[in-house]
């Protein structure tokens, strides 16, 4: 072949890619236009039935109307009777149920838990979970440990539906092994199941795997398992793993129990790792308990920012107790004040910055609260590097009001 | 005669090796085409089941801080503060950093939402040089908006400032003049809830807005542009930043995530130090930077592209706008590739040092030049004799026919896959600038890059990629 003609087989190869390309092309676009077109014709006797039964509208009229769909018609709607299944809560999602049930949708779904694809098993998931059939979670607990991630990830959300507590410990169990299920996905279906998951939730706690018990804690404080909380104290205080015990002072924060205000106070103090001790702080103040205020107001001036400024906004959570502290730690108002320049980087200064910072929000809130505009106190000075020190000294409060 | 004929040889060889390079430039967009088709099927077939409602009501979704460097933007910034507050997320801020604007952005911003001047400590976790003038939030709007005023410091800068700034674990950097899609934040930050021990990172795709209509921060039509410059970059961006980057995401060698839309971890951002002040590329840099670190410290880690939704972005509407941005995109190019040198080819750092940074290297550093090469050799080749006509002709189809069945290839793509584009008048101005882009358009920003490596090599000072825009619009094609 000469290179003629190579240039010429080249050329004709190229013109008739690109009249393919174009074809399909416009081929395609027809299709879906035409496609999309005579669904929606199909789709609208069904979808007015659909929208009126999730807009609340139980008439026994809507809802025969969509048992009695023609099935090509069926299949147009059912995308969207998915969609709003997922939606929709109440009488509408009861509605919606029962429509689906008469169709038999959770009977045909149930076999195909075990379908051979995917994508299959996982839309079989989905439309069990929508219908909170508790007889298909032994199959959805099988399907935790399916080879493929999304089919997981359903199941777990679909458990979490139905809401039965008996799944609670397989679920749990799916955060470790060979094919996990993702934490989140597994701690908001467990939160669905309420207290009765309580149980499974504290023996997870002894669980040899860190994600596992860190889930656990996590949830017990989320779904106010007051009852549990010395448990949790116990994971504050002895467990191996850093994010098992700083969910743990979360977690304690969110229960409120008095009991924990000594293991958070010891959880604060230095030499512990300063997630804890953030966390640990910011928990103080979801207790609210007004004997913390003096420990907290000497984390003011920590070198570790997030402990600061979490023990600043949590001193404001405290009432007037912890008010007074940081209004004694911010000092004198600006126009009074020391010059910054000269300050920034000292342990008083930087005291004085977070609480100037958190007292400021604190008025800017009661602001938003009442509607009204404190007057400006006086502008306040440029905020000023401190080189040495690991923060930005503020500037003081502008914000009258206080 | 002799040397005529070296001349000649030389000439000859060098042709080859040119049309051999856009065989093998043209075949890589191919083959990231095609990886990039297997994961929109995918993700096309799995969409329905991506659970976004329970991570939109989830009390453990990780919340966002969306950092925004703003440097004289006053055209949009207001559009783009309202769109990027209905974002649909349960817990985010908004952290807008004003670089020292000599324009009315903050003037903007301060009418709209009514701010107030707060006082605020700010931890030096990233290093920063231009100094925090104030910071500011809405005075009686619950907003969740931060406004940070700061002196000049360049892009980086504005960004690191952001950083120390943020509030959240996770931190998106969005540009100023970006529209996002009202899922984009859920979307992107989904990777994290998926493999929230893997994922450090997450890039989203930008798109070209102009030309659409934006009614209240929101894209509500989406429409070729008017003009045809940015109709051939709307191509551009197609090929080489939907597909190219899902196809390397899918390789697991994603080295570039736009820092107009992109999220990471902000532990990790801190670990590294933030984002670095001498390199004009800063997005890049930091991605091929968190690769080396991550592994030499052999963790277990992703960094993931997703594909939908979307960020809108202005794009240059004119010569001089897209030369200056072409400059700046491919200085950062070359000096990641310059600070990084030692990683290139080097096995330690796996597929990013024997796959991701060569190909940068062979294939978009050196590509201007050889692109430049190309239409000065070949016409020389054929008035020395060197090369046949015939052989010229098939250069002619290898180089620039196989490039436009790429274009063409990566707009049935889309057509299968988005179909953002649903006019026929658009799909006609669509395969129209996929032809354009191959005749003068190629060959006009290999120039600015080149200009932009030597700008890179000889160490000219950077500056703030400031962009002349016309804003958008409400309820009229911007």
């Amino acid at each position: 072949m000469t290179v003629a003609q190579i240039a010429t087989f080249a050329l004709s190869v190229l013109i008739s890619a690109a009249f393919v390309l174009g074809m399909v092309i416009v081929v395609g676009r027809a299709l879906r236009h035409a496609r999309n077109a005579a669904r929606a014709r199909l789709a609208a006797p069904g979808r007015r039935a659909l929208l009126a039964l999730a807009a609340g509208d139980d008439a026994p009229d809507n809802l025969d109307a969509l048992v009695q769909l023609d099935p090509a018609v069926w299949r147009a709607v059912e995308p969207t009777a998915v969609a709003l299944l997922g939606k929709v809560r109440g009488e509408a999602h009861a509605a919606l149920v029962l429509a689906f049930e008469q169709r038999g949708m959770g009977d045909r779904a149930l076999p195909e838990l075990r379908a051979r694809g995917a994508i299959r098993r996982a839309r079989a998931a989905e439309v069990l979970g929508n219908l909170g059939r508790a007889d298909a979670v032994p199959g959805l607990v099988y399907l935790l440990h399916d080879t493929d991630r999304d089919v997981r990830t359903v199941a777990a959300r679909a458990l979490g539906r139905i809401g039965d507590p008996a799944a609670t410990r397989a679920l749990l169990e799916s955060l470790a092994g060979r094919h996990p299920v993702p934490p989140q996905t597994v701690a908001d279906a467990v939160m669905r199941m309420g207290a009765d998951a309580q149980p499974a939730l504290a023996a997870a706690l002894d669980h040899s795997a860190d994600l596992v018990r860190a889930t656990a804690v996590e949830v017990l404080g989320l779904i106010g398992a007051i009852t549990v909380a010395p448990r949790v104290i116990t994971a504050l205080s002895d467990d191996q793993s850093p994010e098992v015990r700083q969910r743990a002072a979360a977690a304690l924060g969110r229960l409120g129990t008095r009991s924990a205000l000594a293991p958070l106070l010891e959880a604060v103090e230095p030499g512990r790792p300063p997630a804890l001790r953030a966390t640990a702080a910011r928990a103080l103040g979801d207790l609210g308990a007004v004997a913390t205020a003096p420990a907290l107001g000497a984390l003011l001036s920590d070198p570790e920012h997030t402990v600061a400024h979490a023990a600043a906004y949590s001193l404001l959570r405290l009432g007037n107790a912890g008010r007074q502290v940081l209004e004694h730690a911010a000092g004198p108002g600006p126009a009074a004040g020391p010059d910054p320049t000269h300050t920034a980087g000292s342990a008083g200064d930087r005291a004085a910055g977070y609480a100037r910072e958190a007292l400021a929000r604190f008025d800017l809130d009661d602001q938003r609260r009442t509607g009204e505009v404190g007057a400006t106190v006086a502008p306040p000075p440029s905020p000023v590097t401190d080189g040495s020190g690991p923060v930005i000294g503020s500037a003081p409060t502008a914000v009258g009001g206080r | 005669m002799a040397a005529l004929g070296w001349l000649r040889d030389a000439l000859h060889l060098t042709d080859v090796a040119i049309l051999t390079y856009f065989l093998l430039i043209n075949t890589s967009y191919l083959v990231l085409i095609g990886l990039a088709v297997i994961e929109f099927v995918h993700h096309a077939r799995r969409a329905p089941l991506s659970g976004f409602d329970e991570t939109y009501r989830s009390p453990l979704t990780q919340p966002v801080s969306v950092l925004v460097p703003a440097y004289n933007e006053e055209a949009g910034i207001v559009e783009s503060v309202h769109a990027m507050m209905a974002l649909r997320y349960p817990v985010f801020e908004v952290v807008i950093i004003d670089d020292g604007s000599t324009d009315a952005t903050f003037d903007r911003l301060a009418a709209e939402f009514d701010l107030v001047e707060v006082p605020r400590v700010i931890p030096r976790d990233a290093p920063t040089t231009g100094e925090v003038l104030s910071v500011h939030v809405p005075r009686l709007r619950p907003e969740p908006l931060v406004v940070v005023r700061k002196v000049n410091g360049g892009k980086t800068d504005a960004l690191n400032t952001g950083i120390n700034l943020a509030r959240h674990p996770l931190v998106c950097m969005v540009d100023a003049d970006s529209i996002l899609d009202p899922q984009a934040l859920l979307s992107v930050a989904k990777p994290f809830a998926d493999d929230p021990l893997r994922v450090v990172a997450a890039g989203g795709v930008v798109r070209i807005a102009n030309g659409c209509t934006v009614v209240a921060g929101r894209i509500v039509d989406t429409r070729m542009p008017r003009g045809w410059l940015p109709r051939v970059q709307v191509i551009e961006y197609l090929r080489a930043f939907l597909l190219g980057r899902t196809g390397w995401s899918r390789l697991g060698g994603l080295l570039i995530i736009s820092g107009a839309f992109g999220i990471f971890r902000r532990d990790l951002l801190i670990e590294l130090g933030g984002l670095d002040h001498h390199t004009i590329g800063e997005d890049a840099e930091l991605v091929v930077r968190m690769h080396r670190h991550l592994r030499r410290s052999r963790r277990d880690y992703r960094i993931v592209f997703v594909a939908e939704p979307v960020s809108w972005s202005e794009a240059p509407s004119s010569m001089r706008v897209l030369g200056r941005q072409r400059r700046r995109w491919h200085r950062g190019i070359t000096e990641i590739l310059t600070k990084h040198r030692t990683a290139i080819g080097n096995p330690r750092y796996g597929r990013i040092g024997l796959v991701s940074l060569p190909y940068y290297l062979v294939f978009e550093l050196l590509a201007p030049f050889v692109e430049l090469a190309a239409v000065l050799l070949v016409p020389l080749g054929l008035l020395a004799g060197s090369i046949d006509y015939a052989f010229a002709v098939r250069f002619l189809f290898v180089a620039y026919g196989y490039a436009l069945l790429i274009n063409l290839i990566a707009l049935t793509v889309e057509e299968y896959s988005f179909h953002r584009y649903s006019r026929w008048s658009d799909l006609a101005a669509a395969v129209a600038a996929a032809v354009l882009e191959n005749v003068g358009y190629r060959q006009l920003t290999a120039c600015w890059r080149i200009h932009g490596a030597w700008s890179a090599l000889v160490g000219s000072r950077s500056v703030w990629g400031e962009m002349t825009r016309t804003g958008f619009k409400g309820g009229s094609p911007s």
